[in-house]
C-alpha cells in the first residue's frame, strides 16, 4: 500500500516529534494532579508556627507544645544537664549533629540549641515514630544515665540534647524544629530567625 | 508481525497475548478507509472517559460526602487545594463533554445506520452505556450539596413517587430518608465513585469487543469485508494503526483545545455547566426560584412534563429512552447510510434533531402556556418520528400511507379534545399544525413525490 | 450529505446563542438602570480598597468562611503584617478562614430569621451585577425594621451599612395602569434627603471596588485560570500543526 515518493526520514521526524512534544505534553499535565497531593492551604494554615510562652517554665522542667500536629518539646535545662553533654561524647552515634536534616544549621553543635538554657525538640523517635519520654534524674535508665529521653516502644536512648546512643534502634538524633525567640519570653515554633526576617 | 519477538516482550507474549491483542485491536484491525468527522467521536468519548476517572480520582482525596461538609470541601478544592479549581472544572466540563460526544456519536449511528444488521449489540452496548452515563451524571450532580444539586434531587428522585402503590417505598429506598439527606449523598457517593464506572468500563469493553468482531460501519453503509484482496484483507480497509490512530491524535487534540478553551475562560458556561444556584449551599427550607436538569437530561425533562398525568408523565419519559433501544428492530430498512436513503428520511432525521434541541430547550424554561403546548407537540413529534422511521422500511402501499396519516391525526386530535387543556386554548389549535404538518410531510408526500425514491447502494466504499 | 451537516451546525449554533441571549428582568424598575458593574479584576489598587470596606463594612455579619486571609493578602499583594494590623478582626491567624465573631443564634435575631449569606459563595450564585444594584438602591422606608427598603431585593432584612457615606435617598413611585387587577408600583427616581460623606461619583467607586473584591473573591482561581489557559492553548496548537502534518505524512499512503 505504501507509495514509492514517500521519504521515511520525514515520516520518522515527524512521528518523534508529535511524541515528543505530546510527552512533554503529558508530563507537564500530570504537575497539577500531583501537586494537589501537597499540603493545602488549610493543612498549611493548621501548621503555621507557633508562639510560646516560656516565662513561667521552672529550671528542669518540660513542656509540650503542638505543631504540624507533632509534638514539640521545650525543656529549660539546669547548669547540671548542659554539663552532663560533653562526658557523653564516646556514647553517642553522632555527638557533632553531622546528620543535617535533624536539625537546622544553628543547632548543629554539642547543645544542639541557640542558648543553653533551652532545649527545643520534636517529640518523635527517629526510630519508628513513637513518642520518647522525658527522664531527667541521673540512673532513672540503667546506673549510667546521666539523664535524657528514652522511647520505650524499641528501648532508644537519646541525652540530654536530644543525641542518640549507640546500639540502640534509632540511628539518628531527635529533630530540632525551626525556631527562633522573638523576645527573651516568648520563642516561635515552625520559622527561624532568617526566614522571619525574608 | 508473524515472527516471534525477543526480548522483554517475548518474555511476555509466552505468558500473555500482549502482541496478539495489539494486532487484533490496532494494527490488524482493518477498519474502512473512508470514515468522516462523525466517525471522531467514538475515540473522543473514550478520551474523556479517561479524563473523568483521572481528575475523579484526584477530586475523592479532598471531597468530603458528608451534607454538613460536602460544600465547603468543594470549596476547599476550589481555594486551598493546588491547582483544585483545575481539577474540579476540568471534572465538570468533562461531565457535559461527555454528554455532547455521546450525543454526536449515537447522531453518527442513527445517520449511517450504525447500529443495523449485523451490529444490533453493539448498539445495545451503547445504549447501556448511555443509560450508565445518564445515572452517573445525576448521582455526580448531588455531591457539590449545592441548592440546585439538592433540589434538582429532590424533584428527580420524586419521580419515583408516581408509580402507583410502590412508589413513596421506591423512593424512600432510593434516598434512605424522607427527604434527600446525608444518607442520600453518602450513597451516591459510592455509587457515583465506584459501582456506575465498574459497571461502564464493563460495558464499553463489551461495546469495543463487539465492534471488533463485527468491523466498523462507515459513511457510504457499505461491508468492507464483503471484498477482499488475495491476503484476506477487505480492499477498502486500513489497519487502525498507524493511519487512525494518528488521525484520532488529530482529532483529539483540537477536541482539547475546544474543552480547553471552556476550562479555563468559561467554565460556567453561562450556567449551563455549572449552575448559578448551585454556588449556594443546600437549603431544605429554599427552593431555587427556578429548577432546571442540567441541560443534557432536559430533552427528557421536557417529555416527562409535556404529560399532565405524573405517572403516565414518568413512563413516556422512560419509553423515550427505552424506544431508542429498540432502534435495530423499527428502521428495517436494508440501506444502512443516509447517503443512499430517500429525501424523506433526511428531513425526517433533520427534524428529529431540532425536535430533539427545541425539547432540550424547553426543559430549561419554566412552564408557560406556549411553551407547554410545544412540549407536547414536540414530545409528539419525537415519538411519531420512530413510527416513520419504521414505515421507511420497505416500499409501503398508498392505502398504508393514507391511513396512517388519518388513523395518526385522529389520534392526536382525540387527545386534544380529550385531554388536552390549556388557559389558552387557541395555541391548543395553533400548535396543532405542528404534528400536522409533519405527517402531512412524512407520509402523504411519499404518496404525491418521488422524494421516497432511494439511491443505488455502491459495491465499494466512495472515497 | 454537507449541506445537512452546515444546517445542522447553524442550527445548534443559533440555539445557544438564542439560549445564552435569553434573561428576564423581574426588577420594578429598567434592566441596566442605575448602570453595569466594571469588574476589573486587573485593578490590584481597586481590589485592595474593596477588601477594605469589605472587612470593615461587610464581614462582620457577613461571613467569607471558604476563603482565607492568607489568600487573599497573597493574591491582592497586602503585607502580612499590614493585613493582620489593619484588616483581621477577629483575632484569628494570618492563614485561617474569614468567619464572623456574631453568633448565629445573635444574627438570626437581629435579621428576622434571615442568615446574612456567605459572600464568598452567595456573590457567585447572584453575580455581581445584583450586589452593584443592590448597594446602590437603598431608600427610606419607615416601614422597614430599619428604616431602608431596597429597590433590588424589596424588603431585604439588611440595614444599610453604607449609610454614612451615601447619605439616605427617598424613592418616588408611581402606580401603573393595572392590566390584571394587581396594582403595580413602578420607580420613577431617587431624590437625596440626607446627604452622606461621599459625593455620588465617590459613592459609586466604593460600590464597585466591594463588587470588584467579591467578584474576586467569589472565585480566586480567576486571577490565574486565564493565564493558565493561554499557556495551554498555545501549546495544543503547536501540538496540533505537528499531529497535522503526521497525519497527513501517513494518509499519503492511503490516498
Amino acid at each position: 500500500m505504501a507509495k514509492d515518493n514517500i521519504d521515511p526520514g520525514r515520516r520518522k521526524a515527524l512521528t518523534t516529534g508529535t511524541a515528543v512534544v505530546g510527552g512533554v505534553g503529558a508530563a507537564v499535565a500530570i504537575w497539577p494532579f500531583l501537586s494537589s497531593m501537597n499540603p493545602s492551604a488549610s493543612a498549611l494554615a493548621a501548621g503555621a508556627p507557633v508562639e510560646v510562652d516560656i516565662s513561667k517554665m521552672e529550671p528542669g522542667q518540660q513542656i509540650q507544645e503542638i505543631w504540624r500536629r507533632k509534638p514539640v518539646w521545650i525543656i529549660r535545662r539546669t547548669p547540671e544537664m548542659v554539663e552532663t553533654l560533653p562526658k557523653l561524647t564516646e556514647k553517642l552515634r553522632d555527638p557533632d549533629s553531622l546528620e543535617e536534616s535533624q536539625q537546622p544549621a544553628f543547632a548543629q553543635n554539642e547543645i544542639r540549641s541557640i542558648k543553653d538554657e533551652y532545649l527545643v525538640l520534636i517529640g518523635i523517635c527517629t526510630h519508628l515514630g513513637c513518642s520518647p519520654e522525658f527522664k531527667p534524674v541521673p540512673g532513672e535508665v540503667g546506673a549510667t544515665w546521666l539523664g535524657g529521653f528514652y522511647c520505650a516502644c524499641h528501648g532508644s536512648r537519646f541525652d540530654l540534647a536530644g543525641r542518640v546512643y549507640k546500639n540502640v534502634p534509632a540511628n539518628k538524633n531527635l529533630e530540632v524544629p525551626p525556631y527562633h525567640f522573638i523576645s527573651e519570653n516568648r520563642i516561635l515554633i515552625g520559622m527561624t530567625e532568617d526566614e522571619a526576617k525574608a | 508481525m508473524s515472527e516471534q519477538s525477543t526480548g522483554l516482550l517475548g518474555w511476555i507474549d509466552a505468558r500473555f497475548p500482549l502482541s496478539k491483542m495489539m494486532r487484533e485491536h490496532l494494527s490488524e484491525y482493518y477498519a474502512p478507509k473512508n470514515f468522516n468527522f462523525w466517525y471522531f467521536f467514538g475515540s473522543l468519548a473514550l478520551l474523556v472517559l479517561v479524563i473523568q476517572i483521572l481528575s475523579g480520582i484526584f477530586l475523592t482525596m479532598h471531597y468530603k460526602p458528608d451534607a454538613e461538609l460536602a460544600f465547603a470541601s468543594v470549596e476547599h478544592i476550589m481555594r486551598d487545594v493546588n491547582w483544585g479549581w483545575l481539577i474540579r472544572y476540568m471534572h465538570s466540563t468533562g461531565a457535559s463533554f461527555f454528554f455532547i460526544v455521546v450525543y454526536l456519536h449515537m447522531f453518527r449511528g442513527l445517520m449511517y445506520g450504525s447500529f443495523k444488521h449485523p451490529r444490533e449489540l453493539i448498539w445495545l452496548f451503547g445504549m447501556l452505556i448511555y443509560v450508565a452515563l445518564m445515572a452517573e451524571a445525576f448521582m455526580g450532580y448531588l455531591l457539590p450539596w449545592g441548592n440546585m444539586s439538592y433540589w434538582g434531587a429532590q424533584v428527580i428522585i420524586n419521580l419515583f413517587n408516581t408509580i402507583p402503590f410502590v412508589g413513596e417505598a421506591i423512593s424512600e429506598w432510593i434516598r434512605g430518608d424522607f427527604v434527600i439527606s446525608d444518607a442520600t449523598l453518602n450513597r451516591f457517593f459510592s455509587l457515583h465513585v465506584i459501582a456506575v464506572p465498574l459497571a461502564l468500563l464493563g460495558l464499553i469493553v463489551g461495546h469495543i469487543l463487539a465492534l471488533h468482531e463485527v468491523g466498523s460501519n462507515n459513511p457510504d453503509g457499505v461491508e468492507i469485508k464483503k471484498t477482499k484482496g488475495a491476503d484476506g484483507i477487505p480492499l477498502d480497509g486500513i489497519p487502525f494503526h498507524p493511519y487512525y490512530t494518528v488521525k484520532d491524535i488529530l482529532g483529539s487534540v483540537v477536541f482539547l483545545a475546544i474543552f480547553a478553551f471552556v476550562i479555563f475562560f468559561m467554565p460556567e458556561m453561562n450556567g449551563y455547566f455549572l449552575e448559578h444556584a448551585n454556588f449556594d449551599p443546600a437549603n431544605a427550607l429554599n427552593t431555587p426560584d427556578h429548577i432546571a436538569p442540567i441541560w443534557y437530561f432536559t430533552p427528557f425533562y421536557t417529555v416527562l412534563r409535556a404529560i399532565p398525568d405524573p405517572f403516565l408523565g414518568f413512563m413516556m419519559m422512560a419509553m423515550a429512552i427505552v424506544v431508542l433501544f429498540l432502534l435495530p428492530w423499527i428502521d428495517r430498512n436494508p440501506i444502512k447510510s443516509i447517503r443512499y436513503r430517500s429525501t424523506l428520511f433526511k428531513v425526517n432525521l433533520i427534524i428529529f434533531v431540532i425536535t430533539f434541541i427545541i425539547l432540550g430547550y424547553l426543559g430549561l424554561k419554566p412552564v408557560t402556556d406556549l411553551y407547554s403546548q410545544l412540549a407536547l407537540r414536540f414530545t409528539e413529534l419525537y415519538f411519531l418520528f420512530f413510527f416513520v422511521l419504521w414505515a421507511y422500511s420497505k416500499p409501503r402501499s398508498g392505502g398504508f400511507w393514507i391511513g396512517s396519516f388519518i388513523v395518526l391525526l385522529v389520534g392526536i386530535t382525540a387527545y386534544d379534545f380529550l385531554v388536552n387543556s390549556s388557559e389558552q386554548p387557541d395555541l391548543i389549535w395553533k400548535t396543532w399544525v405542528i404534528p400536522a404538518a409533519y405527517l402531512f410531510i412524512t407520509l402523504l408526500l411519499p404518496q404525491f413525490t418521488n422524494w421516497d425514491a432511494e439511491k443505488q447502494v455502491p459495491e465499494r466504499v466512495t472515497s | 450529505m454537507k449541506i445537512l451537516n452546515k444546517i445542522l451546525f447553524l442550527f445548534v449554533l443559533s440555539m445557544l446563542v438564542m439560549s445564552a441571549a435569553w434573561s428576564a428582568s423581574e426588577h420594578a424598575y429598567e434592566k441596566n438602570q442605575f448602570g453595569k458593574v466594571n469588574i476589573e479584576l486587573n485593578n490590584k489598587a481597586s481590589l485592595q480598597r474593596g477588601a477594605k470596606y469589605f472587612v470593615n463594612y461587610c464581614l462582620s455579619c457577613h461571613p467569607a468562611k471558604h476563603s482565607r486571609y492568607k489568600r487573599v493578602a497573597d493574591d491582592l499583594g497586602i503585607r502580612e503584617d499590614l493585613m493582620i494590623d489593619n484588616m483581621i478582626f477577629t483575632g484569628q491567624k494570618f492563614g485561617e478562614l474569614m468567619t464572623v465573631a456574631m453568633k448565629r443564634e445573635d444574627a438570626q435575631k437581629w435579621f428576622l430569621g434571615v442568615d446574612p449569606p456567605d459572600l464568598s459563595t452567595h456573590v457567585r450564585a447572584i453575580g455581581p451585577q445584583a450586589v452593584y444594584e443592590f448597594l446602590k438602591t437603598f431608600y427610606v422606608d419607615d416601614h422597614r425594621p430599619f428604616g431602608v427598603n431596597n429597590l433590588y431585593l424589596p424588603n431585604t432584612a439588611m440595614p444599610h451599612v453604607l449609610a454614612d457615606l451615601q447619605g439616605l435617598q427617598r424613592a418616588d413611585f408611581h402606580v401603573e395602569p393595572s392590566t390584571d387587577g394587581v396594582e403595580h408600583k413602578a420607580f420613577d427616581k431617587f431624590e437625596t434627603v440626607k446627604p452622606g460623606a461621599l459625593s455620588d461619583k465617590e459613592y459609586e467607586q466604593v460600590v464597585t471596588d466591594i463588587v470588584n473584591f467579591l467578584a474576586y473573591l467569589s472565585e480566586p482561581a480567576q486571577l490565574i485560570r486565564k493565564k493558565v489557559g493561554v499557556g495551554v492553548l498555545f501549546f495544543l496548537g503547536i501540538l496540533g500543526i505537528l499531529a497535522y502534518f503526521l497525519k497527513r505524512n501517513y494518509w499519503q499512503d492511503v490516498h
